[in-house]
């Protein structure tokens, strides 16, 4: 009775044991899951392969060597070509400004004393004293234009410098004599 | 023979590049497209006449001929005006070049005052004769510049008149003398409220005229001008659609007056114009770096070009 009871009782348990495992099995979905799981690994894996087949061997170098030197030359151009430079992103270096330009103390000196005698001149014959070579350097004409505050001497022509220089007094005249009411006739 | 179109510069707003627009596009037609110009300086600041010619040079001339005032006097005295005396044969000048086909009207510093007007009511128990003269005076005041001009407009195919920052007098005279006004504008957010007045005040001004016509019994066919177009001075143009406060005014803009009556040409802000102006010269007459810089965007040769094709 006693060892009966016994089987009955392991029948039981294997009965719920094999239950319990096919409550435990995985459903179709579940499968199919598991499938690309695996599939999505060994691509991935060959992905790797792939990348390590085509990676460069020692053999491959005289070649990179040579697309190397054809980049720095390259690069080199830029240098000279804005052009070049722009495709490849390098920023384009500012043109230098030319230093301004010192003047010695007797310069100076010069300029002064013939803008001071140009003041009282009337604009016409200032104009043809400043456009006369023989009268005024263009070194002369760029002290002075310097002196009144002109920028950009070295850059800019004579007949220019000249204008600028006869508008400059011209102007300040006229500042002046608007100021104290000496322009009426 | 050319009769002149004839059109003022206006807008109450200081700043706006009235004067530089005027002098540009006057330069301009003179000098790239070979039209004969007339500008007129009506703006008591006198800074056309000075964007023309050096102190000195204005200073002779009004010695030897007189200006604006001297002619606005003779006109008030009833004397002949005899405008062709008065006009300053090509006054800009760099070195051997001068802009040939370029004459001024020069203004001077003592019109201010006068620019006011004179012709108040007075105390007078208005009858119908004193309504009628006073109504008539009211009219000749504003009728001088017609009759100036009249006298030279067949020699020029464009005349350009600057006006002054407001909407007195002379101002209206050049209403009265013109076909057109045009608006220089800054694109910004006080300018666009003040375009939508100025065009009201000058829909008055012609109000009044006809008014004063009528009550004067005058026969004339007074007419004021009408908006030619706005011009934008001074844009920035930097920064994103979004950002650009600018851009998305002129749009506004637009959109107020009609896309139609806006230049779609403008001018930037550049050092040059500035540089050019104190050496009186066009910015493409000057050789310096920032001059070169703003010529060669060539602003104001594309705004007189659309100018040709508007007037």
């Amino acid at each position: 009775m006693g060892k009966r009871t016994g089987k009955e009782t392991e029948l039981k348990k294997l009965t719920a044991s094999l239950r319990e495992f096919s409550a435990l099995l995985p459903t179709a979905a579940d499968k199919e899951e598991l499938h690309q799981s695996i599939t999505a690994i060994m691509d991935f894996l060959s992905g790797i392969q792939r990348m390590a087949a085509a990676m460069p061997t020692s053999e491959n170098t005289s070649e990179m060597e040579s697309a190397l030197r054809a980049l720095d030359q390259f690069a080199d151009r830029a240098k000279t070509n804005p052009g070049i430079a722009a495709l490849l992103g390098i920023p384009q270096p500012r043109p230098s400004r030319p230093r301004p330009a010192t003047y010695t103390n007797d310069e100076t000196a010069t300029a002064q004393r013939v803008l001071s005698e140009l003041q009282v001149l009337p604009i016409d014959q200032m104009r043809l004293r400043l456009q006369d070579e023989n009268a005024i350097s263009l070194r002369l004409l760029q002290t002075m234009a310097s002196q009144l505050g002109i920028r950009s001497v070295q850059r800019t022509g004579r007949d220019s410098l000249a204008h600028q220089i006869a508008s400059k007094i011209s102007n300040y005249r006229g500042y002046q004599g608007l100021r104290a009411g000496t322009e009426n006739p | 023979m050319p009769r002149a179109k004839v059109l003022a510069f206006i807008n109450y707003k200081g700043g706006v590049a009235k004067t530089t627009t005027t002098y540009h596009v006057g330069c301009s037609l003179a000098q790239h497209y070979r039209k004969k110009v007339l500008l007129v300086d009506i703006d008591p600041q006198t800074n056309l006449t000075f964007l023309c010619a050096p102190y000195d040079k204005w200073l002779d001339f009004r010695r030897r001929a007189g200006t604006i005032k001297t002619m606005y006097q003779r006109y008030l005295e009833r004397q002949p005006i005899d405008t062709v005396r008065y006009i300053w044969k090509s006054p800009i000048q760099v070195g051997k070049d001068r802009i040939g086909d370029l004459d001024l009207i020069p203004c001077d510093v003592d019109l201010l005052g006068e620019d006011l007007g004179g012709g108040q009511v007075s105390g007078t128990f208005p009858t119908m004769e004193l309504l009628r003269r006073q109504n008539a005076e009211y009219l000749r005041e504003r009728m001088f510049m017609r009759k100036a001009l009249h006298e030279v407009e067949d020699k020029y195919d464009y005349i350009l008149i600057d006006c002054p920052p407001n909407l007195y007098l002379m101002t209206q005279n050049a209403l009265a003398a013109s076909k057109w006004y045009v608006i220089t504008a800054i694109p910004d957010h006080l300018s666009t409220i003040g375009l939508s007045i100025l065009q009201k005040k000058v829909e008055k001004i012609g109000h009044y005229l006809k008014s004063a016509q009528t009550f004067a019994g005058d026969k004339g066919n007074v007419k004021v001008a009408q908006l030619g177009g706005v011009v934008f001075v001074r844009v920035r143009i930097g920064g994103t659609m979004l950002t650009n406060v600018h851009m998305n005014t002129m749009e506004s803009v637009r959109t107020l007056v009609g896309a139609s009556n806006c230049f779609a040409t403008y001018t930037t802000e550049l050092i040059g114009y500035s540089e050019a102006a104190e050496n009186s010269v066009p910015v493409w007459m000057l050789r310096t770096t920032n001059c070169d810089r703003a010529s060669k965007k060539r602003e104001y040769e594309q705004i007189t070009q659309e100018f040709q094709q508007r007037f």
